[in-house]
């Protein structure tokens, strides 16, 4: 009679199906989280077959630059962004009055130069010169408190990211990368999206 | 009797500790739901790792009083240079291979201006078959107004032959290269120096 009363009383035990869930609102709070800040989201990167899996970088300062092309959403006729079959949102390039292509220079993804051509880029390098110099100075310091020896004697360490759009020119790619190596930062790395 | 035993039951239930599940469960699901439609995974990336080249004439890098640091630039003369050229709009126009003084110029044939670059990459990537010796290095030289996803392009096919894997996917491999026989793709050149002094005249 007692046990009967017991089986009366029908309950489903939420517990696991809580931890399930817990579980995954886990999940997907770590891949919200987990985009680096230092990247701007408004380059296209070039997609490329034989690049390789990024090593993480724990021991070393990364610095990274991004070469950005002015762009925007592509709008459909109701007012959505237009995508890609692949489901990516389509930016378009915005030329200025005479049609050229906008760039803008960004370290880290927050210190960025001004809008510039490709027949003004002075504007560009000239900033991208004076941020590097600067930079490399605050690394050397860093590096010499590390090492103990004088930061006129050390030797960088630090990665150098470059994020270039697929219309930047190559010869605005080139020229930072020699202004990187010029400043004395020893390791160059391109990024490319990974191809399907 | 019977009134009795519901009364226990009732200050049973009064008297349990059990914590309320089903609110927390309803707030979890919120909580989940937000985060599945607020995900947007980005698009995976990937390193291209390259080296940098002073120069196609190679030699001592030159000493440098002002910098303590100096890059590490490349001091033996790398035996194939492959300069890309530009055309209208920053595309690829033509292909030079520059090994030993010797220049082998890949362009689009007479009157067919519109040859995809997927043809042309895919000639650099069968000439560099033929040169891949024992220097693992290719210098790239590039016009200053070609896209940057050109480039990459080209960096793709002097690293392994993706274009004539893909001619060989799609059938064509024989039609335009009669007698190359590929089992997959063959690696070519794993080191990629760009130079950076260095830039070509644009044109075909």
């Amino acid at each position: 009679m007692a046990a009967n009363v017991g089986s009366d009383k029908m309950d489903i035990n939420l517990t696991p199906l809580l931890d399930v869930v817990m579980q995954l609102i886990m999940f997907f709070m770590m891949c919200v989280n987990f985009v680096a800040d230092q990247v701007s989201a408004n380059v296209l990167l070039p997609t490329s077959l034989s690049a390789q899996e990024i090593m993480p970088k724990t021991d070393v300062d990364v610095l990274v630059i991004n070469i950005e092309i002015k762009r925007e959403v592509r709008l459909n006729p109701n007012g959505t962004p237009a995508r890609t079959p692949e489901g990516r949102i389509i930016r378009d390039v915005v030329p200025d009055e005479q049609g050229r292509k906008q760039y803008k220079i960004i370290f880290s993804g927050y210190d960025e130069s001004k809008w510039f051509t490709e027949d003004n880029e002075a504007v560009g390098l000239d900033y991208a010169q004076r941020k590097l110099a600067a930079l490399a100075k605050d690394y050397r310091k860093k590096e010499s408190l590390r090492t103990g020896k004088p930061s006129d004697q050390v030797e960088l360490r630090t990665v150098v990211i470059i994020r270039a759009d697929v219309e930047a020119r190559y010869g605005l790619v080139v020229q930072m990368i020699a202004q990187c190596t010029k400043e004395g930062f020893p390791k160059v790395e391109i990024r490319a999206f990974a191809a399907q | 009797m019977r009134v009795k035993t519901e009364t226990t039951s009732a200050a049973d239930d009064f008297n349990s500790t059990s914590i309320f599940i089903t609110p927390m469960l309803d707030m979890s699901f919120q909580l989940l739901a937000f985060f599945i439609f607020t995900y947007n995974p980005s698009q995976l990336e990937r390193q291209f790792p390259i080296t940098l080249a002073a120069g196609d004439q190679g030699g001592p890098a030159e000493a440098r009083p002002d910098q303590v640091a100096s890059p590490r630039i490349t001091t033996t003369k790398p035996a194939v240079t492959v300069r890309a050229k530009a055309g209208p709009k920053g595309r690829l126009a033509s292909l030079e291979i520059v090994s030993a003084g010797r220049v082998e110029i890949i362009k689009p044939a007479e009157g067919s201006a519109d040859t995809p670059v997927e043809l042309l990459l895919a000639e650099l990537e069968y000439k560099l078959l033929q040169y891949k010796g024992d220097d693992d290095r290719i210098t790239l030289q590039g016009s200053i107004s070609l896209r940057w996803e050109e480039t990459m392009r080209v960096m793709d096919s002097c690293r392994q032959t993706t274009q004539l894997m893909n001619l060989k996917k799609e059938g064509k491999l024989q039609q335009y290269f009669p007698g190359l026989r590929l089992e997959g793709p063959v690696k070519l050149f794993p080191k990629i120096e760009m130079d950076l002094l260095r830039a070509v005249s644009s044109g075909a």
